[in-house]
């Protein structure tokens, strides 16, 4: 479904983020990206919604090359994509329900259905009793989930996460990765950058290690001895 | 059929679109009102510079509108005079006021001997002695001309000339020196009123475009995460819009009505001046025409300053 083909990405300061990654994703997987902060993890991930163009190499998304899109199609583009934030970025100026409203607002939905379906997303993380609250008194952990369901509410193919357990205790982190892996388990390609090599492994899902914007490995989580023990 | 089926999903989705994007409309419409009254200070402030900017060519407008049905008023009390030649009999001279009582121009013809005419210079100025020691009286037979209160200055210009044409007549003195003089003035007036709402409107377009760039700065977070979301830059650009609209018809509307107190704070002294001048003028207060055009033309500069600030600054934000 998701293909990284030879791709560069070097930044106007010089930078070179990625080197010749190329890397397969297919429809439903769920897949970790894994490695130190800086190993590129956050630049490849912004390469799907276009938030970053490549400097070299392609990426085929359902078949066709995203590279050089339109500037004008990159809006229908991300509908298609949902984003989980390390920081949930959350908007504080309005209540829960209405932070999980938004891709559907944008997308022209009506308001009742946006409405409901809003609902419907934060029911599955939990959270539905807390919709008319204000986002700041919630917890950490509590806007993370509020933030993984607006990223799910108008049901992208495509789930996007950048350090989503980067702020929780190990607890939360789990939970985090839980309600993760069931929006994938409905059938939702996901995508999760994370540091915790160690959290990513208790996953036993495909896990691929970036080192210095180079792919080192690619390999599922089962063929790790020791996994699933903890 | 399944041509047919999907013509018939398409049109039910193009509904839906639609009907979404009208209430989009409308949800940004409200939201910027309730915006507006969420800082009622900061946004008064707003509309009190805009308003002030728009009051100004406004008013000014309204001025020497008022000044042109004035000099239109004084132009009607228009009078001809007719001084004929000296050497005309009386019976001679009347003959000529029948004449021009003919003349469907003129709405009163009134004639008046020479000895008429002495008689009122004397009654006027006092100089009955030294008038009596004169031997024949100087003065000419007068005939006094009203024109039809409808004719403007170049028509009594050139029914002056005509009049003055007649062989019978010495002079036709019509006093409409000081109206073209004032005329001209109103002229210049309304010519620099134009420099004015020119350079005005700017002002409004800098004051909305500043404004709205602040509010752009304050919304950063939303404009960022609906952006992240796939919103269009219609759909982000489109409450920013409203909200200039918003603030040029309030500004507009508030304009008016500092207009209308400040014709009225002058309609006392106004009056007491008028009435001096035994006019039955009437001031001209603001109409519906004149609020609903400056509204409106305020709503357009609050529009294309939220416009220039959108397009200046909202696309510089792009997501991280």
């Amino acid at each position: 479904m998701l293909h990284f083909l030879n791709v560069f990405k070097r930044y106007t300061n010089g930078h070179e983020a990625l080197r010749d990654v190329s890397l397969n994703i297919n429809r439903g997987e769920l897949i970790f990206l894994s490695g130190h902060s800086g190993a590129g993890k956050s630049t490849l991930l912004k390469l799907i919604p276009i938030l970053e163009r490549p400097t070299q190499g392609n990426i085929i998304l359902d078949g066709a090359s995203i590279v050089r899109m339109k500037k004008h199609y990159i809006p229908l583009l991300r509908r298609n994509i949902g984003m989980v934030f390390q920081d949930h970025r959350l908007l504080f100026d309005r209540p829960v329900i209405n932070n999980v409203m938004l891709p559907l607002e944008i997308s022209g939905m009506d308001h009742r259905e946006c409405r409901k379906r809003a609902q419907a997303a934060l029911d599955k993380v939990g959270l539905l009793n807390k919709q008319n609250h204000d986002p700041v008194t919630l917890s950490t952990g509590e806007q993370q989930r509020v933030g993984i369901a607006r990223a799910v509410v108008n049901r992208p193919p495509i789930l996007l996460a950048d350090e989503p357990t980067g702020n929780l205790d190990p607890k939360l982190s789990q939970e985090i990765m839980n309600l993760l892996d069931e929006f994938n388990s409905v059938g939702v390609t996901a995508i999760i950058a994370t540091h915790d090599i160690q959290l990513a492994r208790k996953m036993r899902r495909r896990m691929v290690i970036l080192h210095q914007g180079r792919l080192l490995e690619t390999n599922t989580s089962d063929a790790v001895p020791g996994a699933g023990h903890g | 059929m399944a041509k047919q089926a999907r013509a018939a999903t398409s049109r039910v989705s193009q509904a839906i679109r639609l009907r979404s994007w009208i209430s989009h409309h409308f949800s940004c419409i409200n939201e910027s009102l309730v915006r507006l009254f969420k800082s009622p200070l900061a946004s008064l402030l707003t509309m009190a510079v805009l308003a002030i900017a728009l009051a100004l060519p406004g008013g000014l407008y309204m001025l020497t509108q008022n000044m042109l049905t004035l000099s239109g008023h004084w132009e009607t009390d228009t009078q001809i005079s007719l001084y004929l030649r000296e050497d005309l009999s009386d019976q001679a001279a009347k003959n000529v006021a029948l004449d021009l009582q003919r003349d469907s121009r003129l709405v009163n013809v009134q004639f008046m001997s020479r000895d008429e005419a002495l008689d009122e210079f004397k009654r006027m100025t006092g100089f009955d002695e030294a008038l009596d020691k004169l031997k024949h009286n100087p003065l000419p037979p007068v005939i006094l001309i009203s024109p039809r209160n409808d004719l403007i200055t170049d028509a009594l210009t050139s029914l002056a000339e005509e009049l003055a044409e007649r062989p019978q007549v010495e002079l036709a003195q019509l006093d409409l020196e000081w109206i073209k003089r004032l005329n001209g003035i109103l002229e210049i007036v309304q010519r620099s009123l134009l420099v004015l709402v020119g350079l005005l409107a700017i002002a409004v377009i800098l004051v909305v475009g500043n404004t709205i760039r602040l509010e752009i700065e304050n919304r950063r977070d939303e404009i960022v995460i609906t952006r992240l979301f796939g919103a269009t830059h219609t759909f982000i650009r489109r409450p920013f819009l409203y909200d200039g609209v918003w603030f040029g018809l309030l500004g507009g509307l508030l304009a008016c009505i500092l207009i209308y107190a400040s014709l009225w704070t002058l309609g006392e002294p106004v009056g007491k001046l008028i009435d001096l001048y035994n006019s039955n003028f009437q001031p001209i207060y603001p109409g519906i025409p004149f609020i609903a055009a400056l509204t409106s033309f305020g709503t357009l500069l609050g529009y294309l300053g939220a416009w220039t600030a959108v397009s200046q600054h909202l696309y510089k934000i792009e997501p991280e």
